[in-house]
């Protein structure tokens, strides 16, 4: 493993972190954090939320959803992490 | 109604359609539009400050000089809790809370737009583009809200003339 792999893999512990230590929000089951580039070739990484089977997203959850993850990523980004916390969400299996 | 305001509702309509659930194409051409709906409000207010008596012509010719790849970059020095130089002896510290979640939108959106438009293996979900559709419109009414302030201008020329700031003169 290279200098910038070790680096990565320290702000994916880190990252982990701040996302066990934030309270789940209704209707997301699991949160996890993959590491790559984005299209302009940054490394970055994205915050996976797992979404319960069967739960309804309407605007209004979308509305709340945002103000949870914007707080998870202020605090990524608050912890000094060097790559940006790209969302993406997937229904739980 | 604005351009922007044109895109953003067009995203809407793309994704909550009454009549049928949007499919892949429908997500990412929502996506698309949510892109350029804070691109050219941002861009629209950009040219107000820089330019506010020219002809609406030469307003949108000056609303094209922005590089996306340029602006991503700029606003990733805006999102930070302490700001780095030249931005900390501009406007402080930090940016306010409002003008770090336009930053942090905005380069979230580029990368889903270019996911959207280019990457035919991009999973994009509904889930995906309703939240992007929320987020957007919250950066516009924060951009609403922020766009006449100190730190807007110095945004707004850091997006247009970032090198700038690094000349000794």
């Amino acid at each position: 493993m290279n200098v910038a792999e070790d680096q990565g893999q320290l702000e994916k512990a880190k990252a982990e972190q701040i996302i066990a230590d934030t309270p789940l929000m209704d209707g997301v089951e699991n949160i996890t954090v993959e590491l790559g580039d984005d299209q302009t070739g940054d490394p970055a990484m994205w915050l996976v939320f797992y979404l319960r089977h069967d739960m309804v997203a309407d605007k209004q959850w979308h509305e709340r959803f945002s103000e949870y993850s914007r707080q998870i990523d202020m605090r990524i980004i608050d912890s000094g992490l060097t790559r940006f916390p790209y969302t993406r969400l997937r229904r739980a299996a | 109604m604005t351009f922007a305001e044109e895109m953003l509702k067009h995203a809407v309509e793309l994704l909550y359609d009454p009549a049928k659930q949007p499919g892949d194409i429908q997500l990412r051409r929502a996506v698309s539009a949510l892109y350029y709906a804070l691109f050219h409000d941002i861009n629209a207010s950009a040219a107000r400050l820089v330019a506010p008596n020219v002809s609406l012509q030469t307003n949108h010719r000056i609303q094209r000089w922005f590089e996306h790849a340029e602006m991503k970059k700029v606003c990733w020095r805006f999102v930070p809790p302490k700001l780095d130089q030249p931005l900390l002896s501009l406007i402080g510290e930090t940016a306010s809370p409002d003008l770090r979640n336009v930053a942090r939108t905005f380069i979230k959106l580029q990368d889903a737009r270019h996911s959207a438009d280019y990457d035919l293996g991009y999973n994009l979900t509904f889930e995906d583009a309703g939240q992007l559709l929320a987020e957007t419109a919250i950066a516009m009414g924060a951009w609403n809200s922020i766009q006449n302030s100190a730190e807007a201008n110095i945004f707004i020329l850091s997006l247009l003339m970032w090198k700038n700031w690094d000349k000794e003169r």
